[in-house]
């Protein structure tokens, strides 16, 4: 069996592993072809899946040594420099929402910078994994933790192929009303679901000095992002492993 | 006080011990040994449930756990303690299953061995929960799309079934069942190790677990892991209750150990000889197998030399005594906690590929980084603390149920034989 058919099957077993497991399908996103969405929702109604969010990161633009995103969350959710919390965990043991990554290219050996932030995947692993379903997706697409049922066994944390998620070490005095957080919870980016359920970008977005990031609704054919999707070409991060994350990228170099 | 002894099992046919009628009694209260290993598990056990309460208040940044190991020592303890509950049934299955009726005298002791491995290791799990106060909604919610659930499932199920087993062999009438609850416990003990192997094995994100071998590797580490520690606590009961376990079960039994030693070291490196061919395993083989990593030092002197060459060579080489057994066992104990190391801290400590193609330079995470990690007193006591309560359980069943046989004197001519062999191997 060569190198690759072993790989694949690998990943095939752990798929079907997965799968066997898992209901309902995925429903492709193909970024282009779907309808017109309003962007707010009345509070009263739920989020629906004639919308799938997305965000397009384009790397190209992504200022090298900026982290206005990253600040800008901290700022909107409480955590990082935007809370007085978590003075006394250690530097891995503290939020981690978002952080920005310098990447080696070998073709030309230059780096290139990048965010990374919970992807928001299709077929999320965390979701597949979490024993009481405390971590979800919205019909929207949007993965959350319900912070009522996670009982902190950081399996999700386990199966997440981006690290984006993080785990509070101790307790918190200092929060966002509309981003509660919690000692022996697991949490990550939501895609400031809060905002954008009142019709609102996500906070990095609205911070990207270098328009490097655009939000929306990938159902939306007349959409940005849809557009932008259907332009530049893009990809998604570990996309060997089927996920379909809702978070693309444009501009990483193809090796 | 002498418990109440129990004339049980038929008459059964032993080398030395022909056509004697099995009795099972209590430990009594008046050895003085039984007491002091009382003590000190009652207070590793304690000191685990304060260590825990005190997490509970102040969070994990008490440990040297973080968002990066986010599985640190307690998973490496309850994993080992709960795959090595499979194994820890290996002599009653040898008994009720295989038909070895000499293994039988101990077979209540290997269930209730198992029972107390796996209780003690889901003691660890839910005391270094995040939000252990929420047990309750991890009891009443379940996803069933997730392998950890089919476990709660499955770490129930066993702790029920090795219960059912050790009714039907203490009860006189439930004696012709308990070959059929030997059979269930021994199918169960195979379906929990496969799904123990599996939490790891369906993590797509993690470059370190071959999903089809991780499972055989579990399943033959635990029966080895699992011996090694009902044979501590044999030569125990032996050496403190003064109660003689025949040579020829002992040596058996360490032989058999050794194989699955060595069986389990196989099965691991096959595990990680795979992954040396899978493109996107190879980083954490690499790391596993090359002399330059932390992580090979825990494989190659832990698993590799003390785990498996050692005992190996201690059990093989002469007939089985009391201080290379117990030597042999320890080693293949530490030997357990290494494979664990290597797997559990060692496939979280391998960079994860998060941009697929390239290698990361700079994060304030320090991704691309080997990672490494060292627990703290927290961890250190809520491990030692779940020892402590496997521990304590088994020496308390001993104490209120007939697990162990009456002190067998053995027949004169085994007495001979012994004394025969025991030149030998001194020759
Ligand atoms: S990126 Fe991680 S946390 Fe986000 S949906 Fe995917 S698996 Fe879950
Ligand atoms: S830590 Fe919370 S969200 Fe994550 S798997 Fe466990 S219960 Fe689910």
């Amino acid at each position: 069996m060569s190198t690759k058919s072993i790989s694949h099957s690998a990943q095939l077993a752990k798929r079907r592993l997965l799968k066997a497991a898992v209901t309902g399908g995925a429903a492709l996103w193909a970024g282009q072809g779907y309808k017109l969405f309003a962007a707010a929702k009345p509070d009263e109604q739920p989020v629906t899946s004639a919308v799938r969010w997305g965000l397009l990161v384009n790397v190209s633009q992504c200022g090298d040594g900026c982290d206005d995103c990253v600040t800008a969350c901290q700022a909107e959710n409480g955590w990082g420099s935007g809370s007085s919390d978590e003075q006394q965990s250690n530097a891995l043991q503290v939020a981690q929402w978002m952080r920005k990554l310098d990447v080696h290219n070998p073709l030309d050996g230059s780096t290139f910078s990048l965010p990374l932030m919970c992807q928001h995947c299709d077929s999320a692993p965390c979701v597949d994994v979490c024993p009481t379903g405390a971590s979800f997706k919205r019909a929207d697409g949007i993965v959350l933790v319900d912070r009522h049922t996670c009982i902190g066994c950081r399996y999700c944390m386990m199966a997440c192929p981006y690290k984006a998620r993080s785990f509070v070490h101790e307790p918190l005095f200092d929060q966002r009303a509309h981003q509660p957080r919690g000692k022996g919870c697991v949490e990550s980016c939501t895609l400031c679901a809060h905002r954008v359920d009142k019709g609102k970008q996500p906070a990095c977005v609205e911070a990207c000095p270098h328009g490097a990031m655009v939000f929306g609704d990938v159902n939306d054919p007349n959409s940005e992002i849809s557009q932008q999707l259907a332009k530049v070409s893009s990809r998604e991060l570990r996309k060997n492993l089927g996920l379909n994350a809702g978070v693309r990228y444009a501009g990483i170099p193809v090796v | 006080m002498l418990g109440c002894v129990m004339p049980v099992f038929p008459l059964f046919s032993m080398k030395g011990f022909t056509q004697q009628r099995m009795v099972y009694q209590e430990l009594s209260d008046h050895h003085g040994a039984y007491t002091l290993a009382m003590l000190i598990c009652a207070a590793l056990t304690v000191a685990g449930g304060v260590v825990a309460y005190y997490m509970h208040h102040r969070g994990h940044v008490i440990t040297g756990m973080d968002n990066h190991i986010v599985w640190g020592l307690p998973h490496v303890v309850a994993v080992f303690l709960i795959v090595s509950a499979s194994g820890a049934l290996n002599v009653a299955s040898i008994s009720s299953v295989f038909g070895k009726n000499n293994y039988a005298p101990w077979a209540r002791l290997s269930v209730l061995l198992a029972a107390a491995l796996l209780l003690g290791g889901l003691a660890i799990i839910l005391l270094d929960l995040g939000r252990p106060d929420r047990l309750i909604v991890a009891l009443t919610h379940y996803n069933f799309k997730s392998v950890f659930t089919w476990n709660i499932l499955l770490y129930s199920g066993f702790i029920a079934v090795c219960l059912l087993y050790l009714m039907a062999l203490l009860t006189p009438n439930w004696q012709t069942h308990s070959s059929k609850a030997g059979w269930l416990a021994f199918i169960w003990r195979l379906l929990l190790t496969t799904g123990t192997g599996l939490i790891f094995g369906v993590l797509l994100a993690r470059n370190a677990y071959f999903p089809w071998l991780i499972v055989p590797a579990f399943i033959a580490a635990s029966l080895s892991f699992g011996l090694a520690l009902f044979l501590l606590v044999l030569l125990w009961v032996q050496r403190s209750t003064a109660r003689v376990v025949p040579v020829t079960v002992l040596s058996r039994l360490t032989r058999l150990n050794a194989k699955l030693a060595l069986i389990a070291l196989v099965s691991v490196l096959l595990h990680h000889g795979v992954n040396m061919l899978v493109e996107e395993n190879r980083s954490f083989a690499r790391l596993v197998l090359w002399p330059n990593s932390w992580i090979s030092v825990w494989f190659w002197l832990g698993q590799v030399l003390v785990g498996t060459a050692l005992p190996c060579w201690l059990f093989l080489k002469s007939t089985a005594n009391a201080r290379n057994t117990t030597l042999g066992a320890i080693t293949i104990v530490l030997g357990g906690l290494a494979m664990m190391v290597v797997l559990i801290i060692g496939g979280q400590a391998v960079p994860m590929p998060v941009v697929d193609g390239f290698s990361i330079v700079n994060s304030s995470f320090q991704d691309g980084t080997v990672l490494s990690y060292w627990p703290k007193l927290a961890e250190w006591l809520l491990s030692v603390g779940g020892v402590g309560l496997v521990l304590f359980l088994a020496l308390l069943g001993m104490r209120v149920l007939p697990i162990l046989p009456q002190r067998i004197k053995p027949m004169p001519n085994v007495v001979k034989r012994n004394a025969d062999v025991d030149a030998i191997s001194k020759s």
